[in-house]
């Protein structure tokens, strides 16, 4: 198992995610690789050249690669995590891959003036891959191929959400679904103490259990939805999802009538 | 390098044009040193028990999925490259017409143009009538799972070309596949407009539309006797059109000849190039 952080020191939330899937990991029995700035080494130069400031594109194909090599020195599963996955109930984290590979199914809640949208989509924020699977060869080629031959549709996560949402169009990819989807309304309401009415939408669309989550650091101090989850933010939700269990983002509690303790965190 | 080119049809009843086809593509093999392997209908025992149970009698899907299990297997064996071409692609040029699969596969651009109203449409799509892959390649064992995967859990999605014309295009749109731009795709109406003396108005539009020379053609010949978009391609017009095109090179789907004529204006091309 390997999780990567490059360039600038780690938040102390994201140290605390990065401790929480060592932690996981270690309990499972797994090897655990926590990498630096050499994770890119596994990129190609071309690659590294086209997407200089990039860091995003650049790990969504370094983690493919590095999964590659771990396989081919002999592992038998690889697992990546993204550095902003919170695991809150290890104890029931599990990630299969039946087909020998999976990526992660995405639930991305956007709150409009008077609803809730809900967008499904695929994402990379975890890969598990086993030796001979027959995908990882293809988005390793996929990758390098949209960047190199198709440029003008390479946006923010051209490389990756966008990609793999086409792919999974076309034939239905095996999925992990016990990874929430976090946006900043959310960690601003999870901050606050609870889960409040956009997590519970959240939570109710997203429709599966989850023990870890996608805490999308990407969108720390950005406006989104009338509001902005700051650090702070970020760290007070972690601390609420690590003392709870995810309890905010428990299905069961979702379907609940609002309580009073669930409406103080929204705000 | 090592290259075998296979293809499969039945072993009785082989209509004319599939025989002369067929012909081309083995006289092709030969000029470029290829091996080439015909297989009759045991070419479907490579799939799963499971595959056949679902797809039937739908010889388009067992042929669809077939076609990549043999490829993966020739791979395994000997040969650096497996090319596989349908029974009714026929190679007119053969001078001119190479499978080179740049990035390792290819599959193959295909211009399906139809008449609508008093224009013409061209639709762009990417379909397996042939296919190339090398040793190593990163695309056959994904392809090999998705139309695995397809027919056992989206069986919805599964239509007449569902596991190859539509999945291959909706990929080509989230990531360029390498193709093979030189096979033109007939429709009836192509197919008879080259069975009678004179160029008609779709085969100057495909001429015009493709894009690239074309150096041989797909004759779709699972149309024969079907009406489509009103018109019937009969046996006799199917052995007529080959034999001509042979006969000429495919001068008819010359695209500078097709641009001194008058041609019918049509809409842009859409779909996928």
């Amino acid at each position: 198992m390997f999780q990567a952080w490059v360039g600038r020191p780690a938040p102390p939330f994201v140290e605390r995610c990065l401790a929480s899937t060592a932690d996981w990991a270690r309990s499972r029995g797994f090897d655990y690789r926590l990498l630096g700035d050499e994770f890119l080494d596994v990129l190609p130069g071309w690659y590294r050249e086209r997407l200089a400031s990039h860091i995003v594109q650049q790990t969504n194909l370094a983690r493919m690669r590095y999964a590659r090599e771990v396989l081919a020195a002999g592992a038998d599963r690889a697992v990546w995590v993204d550095a902003d996955v919170l695991v809150y109930a290890p104890d029931d984290l599990v990630l299969e891959a039946p087909e020998g590979f999976a990526l992660c199914r995405e639930a991305w809640i956007q709150p409009e003036r008077d609803s809730i949208d809900c967008i499904y989509g695929v994402n990379q924020a975890v890969v598990v891959a086993d030796r001979g699977n027959p995908l990882l060869d293809y988005l390793v080629w996929a990758h390098e191929t949209l960047v190199r031959d198709r440029p003008q549709n390479v946006v923010p996560f051209g490389t990756a959400t966008a990609l793999l949402a086409a792919i999974h169009e076309a034939t239905p990819l095996p999925l992990v679904t016990n990874i929430a989807m976090m946006n900043p309304t959310m960690l601003r309401e999870i901050a606050g103490g609870d889960a409040g009415p956009v997590t519970r939408e959240f939570v109710r669309r997203h429709g599966y259990p989850t023990q870890a989550a996608n805490l999308t650091l990407s969108m720390v101090g950005t406006w989104y939805a009338g509001g902005v989850a700051t650090e702070a933010d970020y760290e007070a939700a972690v601390e609420v999802l690590l003392a709870t269990r995810g309890a905010p983002l428990d299905l069961a509690r979702a379907y609940a009538p609002a309580s009073s303790a669930q409406s103080r965190g929204t705000r | 390098m090592t290259t075998l080119v296979f293809q499969s049809y039945r072993t009785h009843d082989v209509p004319r044009a599939i025989e002369c086809s067929m012909a081309s593509v083995r006289t092709w093999a030969a000029s470029r040193g290829h091996d080439y392997r015909f297989l009759d209908d045991a070419f479907f025992d490579v799939l799963p028990a499971w595959y056949r149970e679902k797809a039937g009698d739908h010889k388009l899907l067992l042929a669809n999925l077939a076609r990549l299990v043999v490829a993966r297997n020739v791979l395994a064996g000997s040969h650096d490259r497996a090319i596989w071409i349908d029974a009714d692609v026929v190679v007119f040029d053969p001078a001119a017409f190479d499978v080179v699969p740049d990035d390792g596969f290819a599959f193959c651009l295909e211009t399906w143009v139809e008449r609508v109203g008093d224009r013409f449409e061209a639709v762009h799509r990417v379909n397996n009538a042939v296919c190339a892959f090398d040793r190593g390649n990163a695309f056959l064992d994904y392809a090999i799972w998705a139309h695995e995967r397809l027919v056992r859990d989206r069986p919805e999605l599964v239509q007449r070309f569902g596991t190859s014309t539509a999945l291959l295009t909706m990929i080509f749109r989230a990531t360029p596949l390498p193709l093979v731009h030189h096979v033109g795709l007939f429709t009836p109406a192509i197919v008879r407009e080259l069975a009678v003396p004179g160029d008609g108005p779709a085969v100057r539009e495909l001429a015009l539309r493709h894009g690239h020379p074309m150096h041989a053609a797909n004759l779709t010949y699972s149309m024969v006797g079907q009406p489509h978009n009103g018109v019937v391609a009969t046996a006799q017009d199917y052995d007529v059109a080959v034999d001509r095109l042979i006969a000429t090179g495919g001068a008819a789907l010359d695209a500078s000849r097709a641009r001194s004529s008058d041609v019918v204006s049509s809409p842009p091309s859409r779909g996928t190039v």
